[in-house]
């Protein structure tokens, strides 16, 4: 009797709580990407319908969220000229505000399981840290951690768009991320698990910056964060990202040009590998770094031509090569050493490992000593393969 | 069965009627009579009358038709009755009696015996011999000329294999126990006969290898078989349900194969099988789910891609009892677990589908099922036409009418092929059934629901037992020394001892 009533009660007990966290999958709004705008900024541009949510006359945030347009994928509608994604924005004074305006608006509410991108204006970052901006994301067990997290110089919501409706920018934006064996202008991936933790050490960092125009896009350089403020303070170029690469060793790919003192003709060399080192020292209480580039490659494309055996074009190219890299590292570290005054590449992190106690020193104002300390390179470079063709071509 | 009721109804009467002299006498139309009343008026027995030659004796044989062998009956028996015998002969019925010369010179007949009694010999009668009453001869001289009702050796329908012997049990309970001592001499190989049924008698053999199994498994065996009241045993099914531990439980608890190398197989592994006239089903019991997971041909092969084949069917099982709980709450309940180019096109094909996803499961699972039970009940032409004219409207215009989502339909089939893929077919039922307890689990409370419904079904296979053997054995309780022969089949080198738990008086095979 008593084993009759439990049965019961579990039965009853799974039927009568009925499927109460089901939702279909068709049911749901597939987000694969965020953008962050400035609302002040935006309000002139968006429509009327993205501002009305907002209660005040003005919303800090404009975000624009993009999800995926389901019945444009299936094998049926494939190539119909039908857009795969839609977009939808809004103003308001938070993320989670403008989420839930989402609801108000579209069939079927947003999941954010599946989100790629989140980019931001840098012009917000500018104004607002990346800490509060990116807090929702990080509370909400929803979006994963893995999710990337991008700046931009314009307008963020213009990244996702694209021109070619079989092209979800999205994923577009995430696929160039992995290119990065082929350019090394390419940061990094900067993740939100990543961010987590940059928000809150005292450290600068790097967030890779895409350009917009017309619907298509570029990752052209990166934005700099300053530790302390967790703010955006400006940009580097791509030629300047270059020399962040070489220098962390993230350069797993990508010409870098050379051209012939006389001629000027052009030469490149590819790189293979790359091991980098930054060696801390410090001597009476200064504070000086070494870095040391060791790089393997290929003179992947050569314009001169010239009668000399293939070894001496060889240690000629390595010698352009060399000096032309010396130059990129002396142009970024001017940049973000002398003009932003920042650490971005983690010059810190070594003389917390190797130097404890003189870091404890400095560690409160870190960007500020780093300014002024001096750090030599030196760089070695080996072309190990011409190619199909000898050096001489 | 009707007129076999009467006859014993009869008998009993006769019984009564007959008190006085319920033995044969010697008086030829006396003995006849009993007999005749008893057998009553049934079109299937045939009796002759005849005179043994130069003695004017007269004599009677009684036969059935069809069961018994006419040819012997005609060419040996009544040809060697009727001859006349010689004065030799004569002498010799004057030294030893009619009855005794009959059997030792005339009746070239390996099976004879004495009957006195009228009941007995017409059961025996009943059973497909003959019965030869001969006048002034007190007893009923009973011949066994039954030649059974067969089919030749035939390789098993319903567990056919690419690499193994081609041959298959019968109906025949004497074939089946043939095949068996032929499988390899073994003085040890012993047969233990046992008649069940109230009703109507039939043979069934307990076969198991002294010296190897235990002695406690086979009267346990011999125990159960020996309470079983029924009027009439059709299968082997029959008793297996009838002895089984758990009636509750989904799992068949004893095994059903028509193959003699199986069967020798389990009974070198220290089992015990059961066979029974008129099935060429025979049952192996104790049984542990691995054994149903496997096939003879894991042991023919070689160890390498048995394994695998082995591994396959595993994963096959799990498909079988997850795959569509696992879609369910994937696309339900987890939408984020799904990689996000899958989730997409499945968000796509179920775009317009009108029904929740378990509906939608349900739907196609029990339509596959229709399928599959009409497929087998269908005679053999139309069987796989229907099939394929099933498999494709189902398949095909389900989705293109948007009933259904592509997906489903690659779920459901792979599930239903899986659920083939076992070599027994029973365990491939049970699983089937147990599947759709998951689909409603997982329909209520996603993953959540599914790993609660596996600690159900777990805990359920932790406490079945198969005559005293865990059925999940190797597994729970563990034991390493068996674990060669689970989920991997090990090299021969390794496959030198029984199974453990089912406690064999050798542990270790010989060599």
């Amino acid at each position: 009797m008593k084993k009759a009533l439990l049965l019961l009660i579990l039965l009853i007990s799974t039927v009568l709580s009925g499927c109460w966290s089901s939702k279909e999958i068709e049911d749901l709004s597939l987000n694969v990407g965020i953008a962050i705008d400035d609302g002040d900024q935006l309000a002139e541009e968006m429509r009327h319908i993205d501002q009305v949510s907002s209660s005040q006359e003005k919303g800090d945030l404009a975000v624009t969220f993009q999800y995926i347009n389901t019945s444009a994928t299936t094998p049926d509608s494939k190539g119909g000229g039908q857009k795969q994604f839609t977009n939808v924005s809004a103003i308001g004074n938070t993320n989670h505000q403008n989420i839930r305006v989402i609801s108000l608006r579209e069939e079927n509410p947003i999941m954010f399981h599946h989100t790629k991108v989140i980019v931001v204006s840098g012009e917000l970052l500018k104004k607002i840290g990346i800490r509060e901006i990116m807090d929702f994301y990080l509370r909400d067990s929803e979006a994963r951690l893995s999710c990337l997290v991008l700046v931009s110089k314009g307008p963020a919501k213009d990244t996702l768009q694209s021109k070619d409706p079989a092209v979800i920018p999205s994923f577009r934006l995430l696929g160039i991320v992995d290119n990065a064996y082929r350019s090394s202008r390419i940061l990094n991936p900067m993740t939100l698990a990543k961010i987590q933790g940059e928000s809150y050490s005292k450290s600068s960092y790097l967030l890779q910056n895409v350009y917009t125009e017309d619907g298509e896009v570029k990752f052209s350089g990166a934005g700099i964060m300053r530790g302390k403020t967790n703010k955006l303070i400006g940009y580097i170029s791509e030629d300047d990202l270059t020399g962040i690469t070489l220098i962390t060793g993230d350069a797993k790919g990508g010409p870098i040009p050379a051209f012939e003192k006389q001629s000027g003709k052009p030469m490149v060399y590819e790189i293979e590998t790359i091991k980098s080192k930054i060696i801390p020292h410090v001597k009476r209480g200064k504070i000086s770094f070494d870095i040391k580039i060791d790089s393997e490659g290929i003179l992947s494309e050569n314009w001169k031509d010239s009668k000399e055996p293939s070894e001496k074009i060889a240690s000629e190219a390595e010698e352009l090569i060399k000096e032309e890299m010396e130059k990129t590292l002396a142009r970024t570290l001017k940049k973000t050493q002398k003009h932003y005054k920042v650490d971005v590449v983690g010059f810190d992190n070594e003389l917390r490992i190797k130097y404890p106690k003189t870091w404890n020193r400095v560690k409160d104002d870190w960007d500020a000593t780093f300014a002024e300390l001096p750090i030599k390179y030196s760089i070695k470079v080996k072309i190990i393969n011409y190619g199909n063709t000898d050096a001489r071509s | 069965m009707k007129s076999l009721d009467k006859e014993e109804q009869k008998s009993k009467k006769n019984g009564k009627e007959t008190k006085q002299s319920p033995v044969f006498t010697g008086n030829f139309e006396s003995d006849l009579k009993k007999v005749k009343d008893l057998l009553g008026e049934n079109s299937d027995i045939l009796f002759r009358k005849f005179r043994l030659n130069n003695t004017k004796l007269k004599a009677a044989l009684f036969y059935l038709d069809g069961l018994s062998d006419k040819e012997l009956i005609d060419k040996f028996l009544l040809s060697s009755l009727m001859k006349p015998f010689s004065e030799t002969d004569k002498e010799q019925i004057k030294q030893d009696g009619l009855k005794d010369f009959l059997k030792n010179n005339v009746l070239s007949i390996g099976e004879i015996k004495e009957s006195d009694e009228p009941e007995k010999a017409v059961i025996e009668i009943l059973n497909g011999s003959a019965a030869l009453i001969i006048e002034s001869v007190p007893e009923v001289l009973v011949l066994g000329i039954k030649k059974p009702k067969t089919r030749d050796l035939q390789e098993p329908i319903s567990e056919p294999l690419v690499r193994g012997p081609r041959i298959g049990f019968t109906e025949n309970i004497k074939d089946n126990t043939a095949i068996l001592r032929n499988q390899g001499q073994n003085e040890d190989l012993f047969f233990l006969k046992k008649s069940v049924g109230e009703r109507a008698k039939k043979q069934t053999v307990i076969a198991y290898i002294n010296g190897i199994a235990n002695q406690d498994l086979v009267d346990e065996i011999v125990r159960r078989i020996d309470k079983i009241k029924i009027d009439f045993l059709p299968e082997s099914g029959y008793i297996e349900q009838l002895i089984e531990d758990n009636f509750l439980s989904p799992f068949p608890q004893i095994q059903s194969t028509e193959r003699p190398d199986r069967v020798m197989g389990a009974l070198m592994e220290g089992r015990v099988a059961i066979l029974l006239d008129g099935t060429p089903y025979v049952l192996i019991a104790p049984v542990t789910l691995s054994m149903l997971l496997q096939s003879p041909e894991d042991y023919y092969e070689r160890w390498i891609p048995a394994t695998l084949v082995r591994l396959l069917r595993f994963l096959a099982a799990f498909i079988t009892l997850y795959g569509p709980s696992l879609y369910i709450s994937f696309i339900s309940f987890h939408p984020g677990l799904i990689p996000t180019k899958l989730a997409i096109s499945i968000a796509g094909s179920r775009e317009g589908v009108p029904f929740p996803t378990l509906l939608e499961a349900m739907l196609m699972e029990i339509a596959i099922e229709i399928l599959r039970e009409a497929g087998l009940r269908l005679p053999k032409p139309i069987g796989p036409a229907i099939g394929i004219v099933g498999g494709l409207i189902i398949g095909e215009a389900a989705v293109s009418a948007g009933i259904v989502s592509r997906i489903m339909v690659i779920v459901v089939a792979l599930t239903a092929i899986s659920s083939f893929a076992m070599p027994q077919y029973s365990l491939g039922t049970s699983l089937r059934i147990l599947r759709f307890i998951s689909m409603l689990a997982a329909s209520i409370y996603g993953l959540y629901g599914v790993v609660l419904f596996t600690l159900l079904f777990l805990s359920h296979l932790v406490r079945l037992y198969s005559f005293g053997v865990p059925y999940i054995s190797p597994w729970t309780p563990l034991r390493m020394k068996d674990l060669k022969d689970f989920i991997v089949r090990g090299p021969m080198f390794l496959m030198k001892s029984r199974p453990v738990l089912l406690q064999t008086k050798e542990p270790r095979r010989k060599g």
